[in-house]
């Protein structure tokens, strides 16, 4: 029978109890008020006893285990025997931890896992005996007893641990049903405006209609001028009265079914609008979600640092899609440890600084007309341009002339260009300058922005912003060549026409002047490689859209402008995984199939073309060998894909199936850098880190991991074994993977 | 993991025409067959994928089968069909010749494909069916067929 249903609830259920866990115990060390603390522990002893509850039905008994001896600690806090100092709490969070690395292995608990359980338990004050935990390396099988509801795995079994659910009833539905809706109604959008489209049509036959009548009276009147003879009279007389029966039955006809048509449509719009803000309200979490781990990783943050840290905290209500929630977590995370990492000073050199030496991080979201900001703040010490202005130079990126003219929103944005990285230890992935570029891609998918303020010696604050809807979006259409495509209205800031004696020439780059100040101007053809000569060498001027999101701006030139209009934008499925300026497609109402276009990922590209100028180059060394990888995955799909995606890059690439042939290849071949899943049978990606480090002695070959666990615990535990890089595969991309290869093999320029 | 086409006794097979020889596809990954309609053409993608064409709601991929295995593209006629696959999450539309008909082989039946195949037509010819009096069928994995597609976007 399958139990994969129940497997992925359970994951479902136990994460969000641990970070109930989590969130409680964090709460309880700094409330002082008894009642409070007494409300708070209890929240924590729910928690453990109900993941205690699921795990034992479902047979996971180390878990079971681990919960019970959390249960027992909490209890004994309750009745006053324990007192819940730092290091109990500290020891307790460690419990939760591990329950949710445990859970995140389920069904399959691996080895290395369990091996942390023991101490685990002692340390808590297990009674039971420890080692027989450790010894059982897989738990048994679920009772075959629930084996009635496995036919409907979106009906959730009574959760009976949680008494304290009352109220509506609520059902679990899976993600891809959700999404399937989502794209329904969304067709039904697009039938709406066909039906409009028929409904313009009637008026127009209509109009052609009543034209008809006028001519028709103005025949009759001609005609009672003219001379006829009585015969001749009665003859027209009586056609002149079957047209106008005809003529009124058509009006009346006409008009009826317009009318019809008319408040069907209204009807029918009202419905649709409906509908549509309903799938989507289904779809939409409040943004607690997200900011419930951030007490926690900031009280980790700052005693790790050595800072003192307030977290403030506003708009925990505000509500956003769950895609949108997926793709802001892992940036939300990396810009409150850059906040704290980097913005904060330490204590002593804030009092230096007449500060408080306390720092203040101000986390919050809010909606605003048809988006929504999340700001992180800090009263840090704020960024020096001129410090990115040299690092750039340094870098061979920009010339120190060039770099001096670029303006203070100019400077910043060379943070988020992949590679870029000030700090001058490399501690984590933070300090790679893979951080930023991530948190860019993620909002540029969102058809966000991302804007750094920043005041040296009082902080910066960073804001995101991300359209409320992803339902429909506005785009604009345009006529580039003999195509149509569409491209994000939020991508766009203003639209100008360009006249052909406007454009002059920098460094053979033609620009333009927009409010004072030069900017690039590309033809959108060239960017799609489109085979087309610029529109300005055909028309004496041709309309340009203004790119509104990278603080660079870019004017891109296109040949006609068609519409602007709302649409649903559809994904175009994983075989564009690769292509990630092409984001979606989008239907019109006639029936036509538009690209849409992210003109974002274009123009990015199209600077890494040419940027660094040619002549600031450095030449690379010649005739070298290509770097050999090896590349580890038990997916057979995924291993072939990166295989191709790094062979094209121009490596030589070897495939293992899992950590163990990996291991093999590895003693008898020397590889330059290893790129491996972590989930895999055998010996898992930690583990295989591990013993590159160890047994094999390779301290200094590069392993990236690359994994579908975008937990922060497992980007820990994969920097802990020693991998210098950490993907998540739902942030995947080749550019940012390639980035990072080039990174750690020393080639970057 | 290989995927592998289920080993039950007798398994469902779609068989087709591209230009002059035969192919089959597992019926367990074939949604639909469709008629061609033109597709809205993708900036920088090979011949091979001539657009995306959009069924209901879903975006598809047309792919052009015969240019992939790398056949003689003949015009398009009123038996072009284009064949709606599904493999995992990835959903496309394979354009072929024609489609012939619903076939069910054994799995004894079916023969290693010959070695001197090359080329894309080694990636995705997965087994060889061959009937009494008749030509050959070529049997297509559909994830081979996939990945090829994805590599060359």
């Amino acid at each position: 029978m399958d139990l994969t249903a129940f497997h992925t609830q359970f994951r479902d259920e136990t994460t969000e109890h641990v970070r109930t866990l989590n969130d409680a115990l964090v709460a309880l060390e700094a409330q002082v008020d008894e009642a409070q603390r007494r409300a708070e522990l209890d929240r924590a002893f729910r928690a453990v006893h109900t993941i205690k509850g699921s795990a034992r039905m479902l047979g996971f008994e180390p878990i079971a285990r681990l919960a019970h001896a959390l249960e027992h600690v909490l209890d004994e806090v309750r009745q006053g025997k324990r007192i819940p100092e730092r290091s109990l709490i500290d020891l307790l969070l460690r419990g939760g931890d591990l329950i949710m690395q445990l859970t995140s292995e389920v069904p399959h608990l691996s080895a290395a896992t369990l091996a942390q359980l023991p101490e685990l338990l002692q340390a808590l004050g297990d009674t039971t005996t420890p080692a027989a935990a450790a010894t059982s390396p897989l738990p048994p099988l679920p009772a075959p007893a629930t084996s009635s509801a496995t036919e409907t795995p979106v009906a959730t079994p009574p959760d009976t641990a949680s008494p304290s659910r009352t109220g509506r009833q609520t059902v679990r539905v899976r993600v891809d049903r959700l999404d399937r809706l989502f794209n329904l109604a969304g067709e039904l959008n697009i039938g709406q405006q066909w039906l409009a489209e028929l409904e313009r049509e009637l008026e127009r036959l209509q109009k052609m209609v009543e034209h008809q009548q006028r001519a028709l009276l103005a025949l009759e009147h001609d005609l009672g001028r003219l001379r006829f003879s009585p015969s001749q009279r009665q003859l027209l007389d009586a056609r002149l009265a079957e047209l106008r029966g005809t003529q009124t039955t058509l009006t009346d006809h006409v008009q009826h079914q317009l009318d019809r048509l008319g408040r069907h449509l209204l009807h029918q719009n009202l419905l649709v609008k409906e509908l549509e803000h309903e799938v989507m309200a289904v779809r939409l979490l409040p943004i607690a979600t997200l900011f419930n781990g951030l007490p926690r990783l900031v009280r980790d943050l700052a005693a790790a640092t050595g800072k003192q840290v307030q977290l403030d905290i506003y708009g925990e209500t505000t509500e956003l899609d769950r895609k949108v929630l997926e793709l802001i977590g892992d940036p939300l995370v990396h810009l409150v440890r850059n906040a704290i990492d980097h913005g904060l000073e330490l204590p002593e050199e804030r009092i230096a600084a007449g500060k408080s030496p306390v720092g203040l991080v101000r986390i919050g979201a809010e909606a605003a007309g048809n988006e929504i900001r999340i700001r992180i703040q800090d009263d840090g010490r704020g960024i020096d341009t001129d410090r990115l202005r040299r690092r750039a130079v340094e870098l061979g990126w920009l010339t120190a002339e060039r770099a001096g003219q670029l303006d203070t929103q100019e400077a910043l944005d060379l943070i988020f260009q992949p590679g870029f990285s000030t700090a001058t230890t490399i501690t984590e992935i933070s300090g790679r300058g893979v951080g930023m570029d991530v948190v860019r891609t993620n909002l540029l998918e969102l058809g966000g922005q991302v804007r750094i303020d920043t005041v040296v010696g009082q902080g910066t604050t960073v804001t995101l912003t991300i359209p409320l809807t992803l339902i429909t979006s506005q785009i604009v259409l345009v006529q580039v060549a003999q195509q149509v495509v569409a491209l994000p209205a939020t991508a766009v800031q203003s639209i100008i026409w360009v006249q052909r004696n406007q454009v002059y020439f920098i460094d053979n780059q033609p620009a333009i002047t927009y409010q004072q100040r030069a900017i690039s101007l590309i033809p959108l053809a060239a960017l799609l490689d489109l085979p087309a000569e610029s529109p300005l060498q055909r028309h004496l001027r041709a309309p340009a859209l203004i790119l509104k999101a990278r603080q660079k701006r870019v004017a891109l030139l296109v040949d006609d402008l068609i519409d602007e209009r709302e649409a649903v934008v559809k994904p175009l499925g994983p075989l564009f995984a690769r292509r990630p300026a092409l984001s979606g497609a989008v239907q019109l109402g006639d029936g036509r199939l538009i690209l849409l276009i992210n003109p974002f990922y274009l123009v990015e590209s199209n600077t890494h073309r040419s940027l660094p100028p040619a002549t600031e180059r450095k030449a690379l060394p010649t005739a070298t060998t290509p770097a050999r990888l090896l590349v580890v995955d038990d997916s057979f799909t995924t291993r072939e894909l990166l295989r191709s995606i790094l062979q094209s890059a121009g490596y030589d690439v070897t495939v293992a199936i899992d950590g163990a042939d990996a291991l093999d290849r590895l003693r008898a071949t020397t590889y330059d850098l290893v790129v491996s899943d972590i989930e895999m049978p055998r010996v898992d990606g930690f583990t295989l880190t591990t013993r590159i480090r160890n047994d094999l002695a390779l301290v200094d070959l590069p392993v990236i991991l690359i994994t579908s666990l975008a937990s922060e615990e497992h980007r820990r535990r994969g920097l802990e074994v020693g991998a210098q890089a950490y993907i998540v595969k739902s942030q995947f991309n080749q550019d940012s993977l390639l980035k990072v290869i080039q990174q750690l093999l020393g080639h970057e320029e | 993991m290989m995927s592998s086409v289920a080993q039950s006794p007798t398994t469902g097979y779609l068989t087709m025409r591209l230009a002059s020889e035969y192919y089959a596809l597992p019926g367990t990954s074939v949604r639909e067959i469709m008629r061609w309609r033109t597709p809205t053409p993708v900036p920088g993608a090979p011949p091979m994928i001539p657009g995306l064409i959009n069924q209901r709601g879903q975006i598809l991929t047309v792919i052009d089968a015969r240019l992939l295995l790398g056949l003689a593209a003949a015009p398009l006629d009123r038996s072009t069909r284009l064949v709606w696959i599904q493999h995992h999450a990835t959903d496309a539309a394979l354009l072929v010749d024609a489609v012939i008909d619903l076939i069910t082989i054994a799995p004894d039946h079916l023969t290693p494909p010959p070695i001197n195949l090359t080329g894309s037509a080694q990636r995705v010819i997965q087994a060889v069916y061959q009937r009494d009096d008749d030509q050959p069928i070529a049997i297509l994995d559909p994830s081979a067929l996939l990945i090829l597609v994805q590599e060359a976007l």
